[in-house]
């Protein structure tokens, strides 16, 4: 009997993690895995990239998460970036040529990025958008780098940068930004003299705690962190240990299912303090899940808010309302600019050619996007501002934008 | 400091109510199939759906009415699993068919809820929100909700598995098939009921867990994992023994993060599980090693 139990169990434990948990420590097998398929590519891709340039549409790739852990937010992704090539196509296309669309799931796991990335290179796509996590993003860095294919990501990770990789760009403010903005904006508008700080035990969460721990020892401000891991449903430790350091500001750096769990802990454990969150709580994502109460006068920092009054983020809503009926928010917005830049960058390059492509990349300069002005740094860090909305009746209210060096 | 412990240990005791009830839903199939269902954690989110999103929210019925309806649909989905899974696969070679059945069965689930609810998470309005406030000690509503009912599941299955027919029959097909065959128990339709039961407590864990976890597509997999470590700590296969490890599982786990940095609360509960396999496999009150 023990032994068909630990059987059954180890079978289904197997069988469980391959279909479902990707975790960041798969980051090197997957990179290891990449390299076998990827050294006969560049002769194929070159032969594909001729293929993009001879045929009558200019392909673009989307890797997105439409099943996996994040459906909704992939689900977001491909409605920005579908909008985005349908305005394009609309107006003409891209160097007289229509623009295709392919759009691959890579199930928020890091192993399926990299075929999802190898498979968009060798249907000869000109760049690719995606993968979203940062852990995916780093994933397919080896691949991209030897297919020589531009990959525009929104992961937030600032170990993306560290990567140095010349074919990685990012769409989207790197987290050292937002942490930094979100402890600045504590300390100088809030007047906060000791942050808690809640992180996720992830790559985007501890890349938080870094920059966070590093802005207080610069400014002498005291610092409480405390960790949880993703898919954590109770924080009531947490909570409780912060209150008794008393803390008066609270910096929550998670994803949106602890989010909300966190909004609801803290409101009814009765923490006292301002909060200042990572960019879910501006999304209905995370709103849907609380009740009004739990987050009044939350401050959150994010790329994009719906209520901004900017004249292209109201275009854009406009825009991405009359195609599908609901407001966009960060994943559209983001996504819809990454796609606008490539795009961009192709007219610019004269050409599908992937090479042209990515230097044409490197000089994208003080373009207007729903998520900021894109700029591209020596880091491939396209967006170097962020925003901050206060969150009043479950609409995040446009506050102010910040820019970062 | 008192506070603190006080406060873990109310928190670590609906979790451990809520982990029994996970160890009693997929003990009872274990007990009466000698698999294991591999969906269970799918089959609670289901039940938070059809409760919330269907019952509630769109049909607008009343949440009593709701959850006897949903109980309805969920008995017999349970008993749809026997007929499509447990009982055509139980006598196959391998138990690996029959687990392989139950995996890929959450797999549909899994997308059959992102297809037809969407994946967006969401909540029940006014669902056991609220606290209780005992002169600064505050208790959540939820958490004592689900201490009470989860009690309240576990008197009813005993006294329906002791004073009733159908539910000393299901004892018997734990106990041996072949004498209960012999006995002119139909073992067939005796697991369908049992599969049934144990999606209605499927449906009841994820009612409870609703103002606790919110309801989305992967509200339910970490209690899930925990459920089965609730299984080995307490004993395999009886179901006293289930709710004691559960109840243990939740408050060591919720008070180690006293002493322990927050992110090691998985870690205790699955080491938990290791150090049982290895040094006590039929846990605190297991019968059968």
């Amino acid at each position: 009997m023990k032994k068909k139990l630990v059987a059954l169990l180890a079978a289904g434990a197997l069988v469980v993690s391959m279909m479902g948990c990707g975790g960041g420590g798969d980051k090197e097998t997957a990179s290891n895995d990449s390299s076998e398929p990827t050294t006969n590519s560049p002769a194929e891709n070159t032969e594909n990239n001729t293929d993009t340039n001879s045929g009558d549409t200019i392909k673009i790739g989307l890797v997105s998460m439409i099943t996996g852990d994040n459906p909704l937010n992939g689900e977001r992704m491909n409605q920005g970036v579908q909008l985005a090539v349908d305005e394009v196509n609309a107006n003409g296309g891209v160097l007289g040529k229509q623009v295709e669309l392919e759009i691959v799931d890579d199930q928020t796991l890091q192993d399926v990025a990299v075929t999802c990335v190898q498979k968009l290179a060798a249907d000869g796509v000109a760049g690719i958008i995606g993968p979203h996590r940062s852990t995916n993003a780093i994933a397919v860095a080896d691949t991209v780098a030897s297919l020589q294919v531009p990959l525009l990501t929104g992961g937030t990770s600032p170990s993306i940068a560290d990567l140095e990789n010349p074919y990685l760009f990012r769409g989207r403010a790197s987290d050292s930004i937002f942490a930094e903005a979100a402890a600045d904006y504590a300390v100088k508008n809030l007047g906060a003299k000791k942050l808690g700080l809640f992180y996720n035990n992830d790559d985007f969460g501890t890349g938080a705690l870094g920059v966070v721990q590093a802005y207080c020892e610069e400014n002498n401000i005291e610092l409480v962190a405390e960790g949880h891991n993703t898919g954590d449903k109770d924080f009531t430790a947490q909570i409780m240990k912060m209150q008794t350091e008393g803390i008066d500001c609270a910096l929550i750096w998670t994803h949106d299912p602890e989010l909300a769990i966190h909004a609801r802990q803290i409101y009814e454990l009765g923490l006292e303090c301002q909060v200042v969150s990572s960019p879910g709580v501006t999304m209905s994502q995370v709103l849907g899940m609380v009740e009004a109460d739990y987050v009044e006068g939350w401050y959150g920092v994010t790329d994009f808010v719906s209520t901004s009054t900017q004249e292209n983020v109201v275009e854009f809503i406009d825009a991405f309302k009359a195609a599908y009926g609901i407001e966009p928010e960060l994943y559209a917005a983001s996504y819809y600019g990454c796609a606008k830049v490539l795009l961009q960058a192709i007219e610019d390059a004269g050409s599908a050619d992937r090479e042209t492509v990515k230097e044409a990349l490197e000089k994208i300069s003080d373009m207007t996007v729903p998520n900021g002005t894109a700029t591209c740094d020596e880091n491939h860090d396209l967006i170097h501002n962020i925003n901050v909305a206060k969150i009043e009746n479950l609409t995040p209210v446009f506050i102010e934008s910040v820019s970062v060096e | 400091m008192n506070t603190i412990i006080l406060q873990l240990l109310v928190s670590g005791l609906a979790m451990g109510f809520i982990y029994a009830l996970v160890g009693i839903e997929y003990t009872l199939i274990w007990n009466s199939t000698g698999l294991l269902n591999f969906s269970h954690d799918k089959l609670i989110t289901l039940g938070a759906y059809i409760f919330g999103a269907s019952m509630v929210l769109q049909y607008g019925l009343s949440k009593p009415l709701a959850i006897l309806v949903t109980f309805v649909v969920m008995f017999l989905l349970g008993c749809l699993v026997a007929l499509g899974i447990f009982n055509p696969l139980r006598n196959m070679r391998s138990n690996i068919f029959a687990v392989m059945g139950t995996i890929i069965l959450g797999r549909i689930i899994a997308e059959f809820i992102r297809l037809y609810w969407g994946p967006v998470p969401f909540t029940v309005p006014d669902w056991l929100t609220g606290t209780f406030n005992f002169g600064g000690f505050i208790v959540t509503r939820a958490n004592v909700i689900i201490c009470g009912v989860s009690a309240l599941v576990v008197i009813t299955l005993q006294c329906f598995l002791t004073f009733t027919k159908t539910g000393k029959a299901m004892r018997c097909v734990a106990q041996n098939k072949k004498a209960a065959t012999l006995m002119g128990i139909n073992v067939s339709q005796n697991i369908c009921i049992t599969t049934g039961i144990s999606a209605i407590i499927c449906s009841t864990i994820g009612f409870l867990t609703i103002p606790l976890f919110t309801i989305s597509t992967t509200m339910a997999a970490t209690i899930g994992l925990k459920g089965f470590s609730a299984g080995v700590i307490g004993g395999f296969g009886y179901i006293p023994g289930v709710i004691v490890g559960g109840i243990f599982i939740g408050i060591v786990e919720n008070l180690a993060v006293a002493v322990l940095p927050a992110v090691y609360k998985d870690v205790v509960s699955f080491a938990l599980l290791i150090l049982f396999l290895l040094v006590k496999p039929s846990g605190f009150l297991g019968k059968r090693a």
